[in-house]
């Protein structure tokens, strides 16, 4: 339970980690349902693979939720609305981003689509796919509550070592 | 020209308006929804299994003695060891991709004259995951496994390369090279799905 | 020294009341959502404690530890004194509710309720206008579009849904002839004394009445997530915004169909099947078969227009509770 140490002592840590229990399950996201992820995050929404057991009510404003949902195509015209409706969160906030085309531009390398929603905002969770299948977008909202109990532990999300982009396999000459 | 049908919303009689019957109809399959069991499959705890050809993460397959035969031609250019990846360096995959500047391919040309390939990066965030490139490959090495649960922290980890595309496409292969390729079982649970086939030619 | 121990007694009571409204209100979102879950096939809340009940606290502890954002162009008092508006009336109806009979312990006989007062029925129906000024306050206060279209629809439904609810009363306060609400209960004795017999038109005009006061869809205007972003509580957040839905949705729409079971349904009558405390149990069974009731019309119905609804407000519920109220007294005055 509670931590022994630290900087903190025992009765703050107690009630950090109980805090932060009680923001991992219950998140709720505002959904910025853009194109066709929107149609598989709804798909998440509905029946088969329910959102409701983890404690996710999509809210529709800005000013009630935590997490911000990125759904599909983000285009150069809509990228200072994204910025504005982050703003508009109230701390804690955090920020999924769903799919290929808000994580990297996805297929659309034009003058017109942002490459990629960490130009403007931070982002916290990528979920690739193209749209991810609900499966994948719900492995990923149990990666950010993963992370959401590191930090508060004073850890970082046990990364995926990155992979320098070297050769790879040596060169027998 | 297509013949249009129109219809009419039912008017309702006097009765039914003053108690209420199409509502009280309503409550009523809500309340028999109410009593039926729940159709979630619980994520995190219950996982389904994908079908085999599910188009999920990419792989390469390995020279292990079940290629295809246009491999053998190719071989005789190639520099690969068994249980490397078969990749003859072609760049057909790249080609048929519908967004080309997501594959990162570069051979070299050894002093023997045989070529190696020495870098195979797939950006997995541009991808469509239409599987064009698993069409396109002549030596059967791009496939697409069952895998779909990647999402992360960075980035850079959404790029996959070629050692751990190998690695992922034997542990496909031993889980699931053996199994039929098709949803349904045998014969009888085909028919019992979609009917019997009938052929307009006798 | 008797003033002292009633005003102590008052006190205690009244401490008890809010705090146990407070929890009861909390695992009622806990019964909307597994029940809105069913009625859609899935589960509702699931892994967060056994079957969710851990749910309702996560909730709470997220909402109240929110940053609380207050945008520089609202109206600064109306705002902040918005969701209190909202709020407090909702608690007030509960101290003229009673719960039962009154029973002994330790030897001092303890009254299930708050206070006994004479005109109990006005003054809940008081409170509950007051009520309204909430919703305007949040949505003018706002300085926004949509907020500000959901407070003023609002408005003109519930001022409709008031004046149909204070004359749908007026049949069941003839009948008992007081407006106490523990003498109407003690006037309804046995199965087939319970006003629900003899006033089936002022039941279905109360009822439609509740779920327009409270804010439940077939009447949700104020909070219609695909028309307006998020109607009149837009820009709240943290527990400002916390208290607007446990008011409206949850308070309020249980302390009205703890009116409802006392007006129609006889209280707290019933078999004494259960020992000492049977009034309490018959009291509370009957109040969440309500509740649940007006959940499941929720979960059904689709929402309706503005204007539709102001028309059925003044056009089909007043004349109807207009003659309920003639039937009732030629009746009375047949029979003597």
């Amino acid at each position: 339970m509670a931590i022994i140490g630290g900087n903190n002592g025992i009765i703050l840590t107690t009630v950090e980690e109980v805090l932060s229990w009680g923001r991992r399950n219950s998140l709720w996201p505002v959904s910025i349902g853009l194109a066709c992820c929107a149609i598989e995050m709804m798909h998440t929404a509905a029946s088969r693979f329910d959102t409701d057991r983890l404690g996710i009510i999509f809210r529709g404003s800005p000013r009630q939720s935590d997490v911000l949902i990125v759904a599909g195509t983000v285009v150069n015209k809509v990228a200072p609305m994204l910025k504005l409706i982050y703003d508009q969160m109230p701390d804690p906030k955090w920020v999924i981003s769903m799919g290929g085309c808000s994580s990297g531009g996805g297929p659309f390398p034009t003058y017109s689509t942002l490459q990629g929603i960490d130009r403007i905002i931070p982002v916290d969770v990528y979920v690739p796919g193209c749209p991810p299948t609900p499966q994948a977008l719900l492995w990923g909202i149990h990666q950010l509550q993963k992370k959401i109990k590191a930090r508060q532990e004073g850890k970082e999300l046990e990364e995926i070592p990155v992979r320098t982009p070297t050769a790879s396999f040596p060169i027998k000459s | 020209m297509v013949k249009v049908k129109y219809l009419e919303r039912p008017k309702l009689s006097n009765i039914e308006r003053v108690f209420f019957a199409d509502f009280l109809s309503g409550l009523k399959v809500t309340f028999k929804n109410l009593l039926r069991k729940t159709i979630t499959t619980k994520y995190p705890y219950e996982k389904l299994t994908p079908p085999k050809r599910f188009r999920g993460t990419h792989a390469h397959r390995v020279k292990d003695g079940k290629e295809p035969p246009s491999f053998v031609v190719l071989e005789k250019f190639m520099e690969i060891h068994e249980g490397e990846s078969r990749c003859v360096a072609c760049y057909m995959c790249q080609q048929a991709c519908p967004m080309p500047s997501l594959f990162k391919i570069e051979a070299q040309q050894l002093p023997n004259g045989k070529k190696r390939v020495t870098r195979f990066d797939m950006n997995l965030l541009n991808c469509l995951y239409c599987g064009l490139c698993v069409d396109a490959c002549p030596v059967d090495c791009i496939i697409m496994t069952d895998e779909f649960e990647n999402a992360s922290d960075n980035r850079a980890s959404c790029v996959i390369h070629m050692n751990d595309m190998c690695e992922r496409g034997i542990s496909f292969d031993k889980r699931r090279y053996n199994e039929p390729d098709r949803i349904w079982i045998d014969d009888k649970a085909r028919e019992k799905l979609w009917g019997q086939i009938r052929w307009t030619y006798t | 020294m008797e003033l002292l121990a009633v005003i102590i007694g008052i006190g205690i009571k009244s401490i008890i009341f809010i705090i146990g409204m407070f929890l009861l209100a909390a695992y009622l979102t806990l019964v909307e959502r597994k029940f809105a879950g069913h009625v859609q096939q899935r589960p509702g809340p699931l892994h967060v404690g056994f079957h969710g009940l851990l749910q309702p606290i996560a909730d709470a502890l997220k909402v109240l530890t929110k940053e609380d954002i207050v945008p520089n162009f609202v109206d600064k008092y109306l705002f902040y004194l918005a969701s209190l508006m909202a709020f407090v009336p909702a608690i007030m109806i509960l101290a003229v509710i009673p719960f039962g009979e009154p029973i002994t312990i330790f030897g001092y006989e303890v009254k299930p309720y708050i206070s006994d007062v004479n005109v109990g029925l006005i003054l809940a129906l008081a409170f509950g206008s007051i009520s309204i000024y909430g919703v305007i306050f949040a949505g003018w206060a706002s300085n926004s579009k949509y907020p500000m279209i959901g407070g003023l629809r609002k408005a003109a439904v519930l001022i409709g849904y008031e004046v149909a609810l204070g004359f749908a009363l007026v049949g069941p306060i003839m009948l008992a002839g007081t407006f106490s609400l523990r003498e109407i209960v003690e006037a309804q004795q046995g199965f087939f004394g319970a006003f629900i017999w003899y006033q089936p038109l002022a039941f279905v005009v109360f009822l439609f009445s509740i779920l327009a006061e409270t804010g439940r869809t077939p009447f949700d205007v104020q909070e219609a997530e695909a028309e307006l972003v998020a109607g009149y509580n837009t820009e709240y957040s943290g527990m400002k915004f916390g208290l607007f839905p446990l008011a409206e949705w949850y308070i309020a729409t249980f302390v009205l169909s703890a009116m409802a079971v006392i007006l129609f349904f006889g209280g707290w009558n019933g078999p004494h099947i259960f020992g000492a405390v049977s009034p309490y149990i018959w009291f509370m069974l009957k109040l969440f078969l309500v509740f649940m009731f007006l959940l499941w019309v929720h979960w059904t119905l689709p929402r309706y227009r503005v204007d539709q609804i102001t028309e059925i407000a003044w056009k089909v519920m007043l004349p109807l509770t207009f003659l309920n109220i003639f039937i009732t007294a030629g009746i009375i005055i047949i029979k003597g």
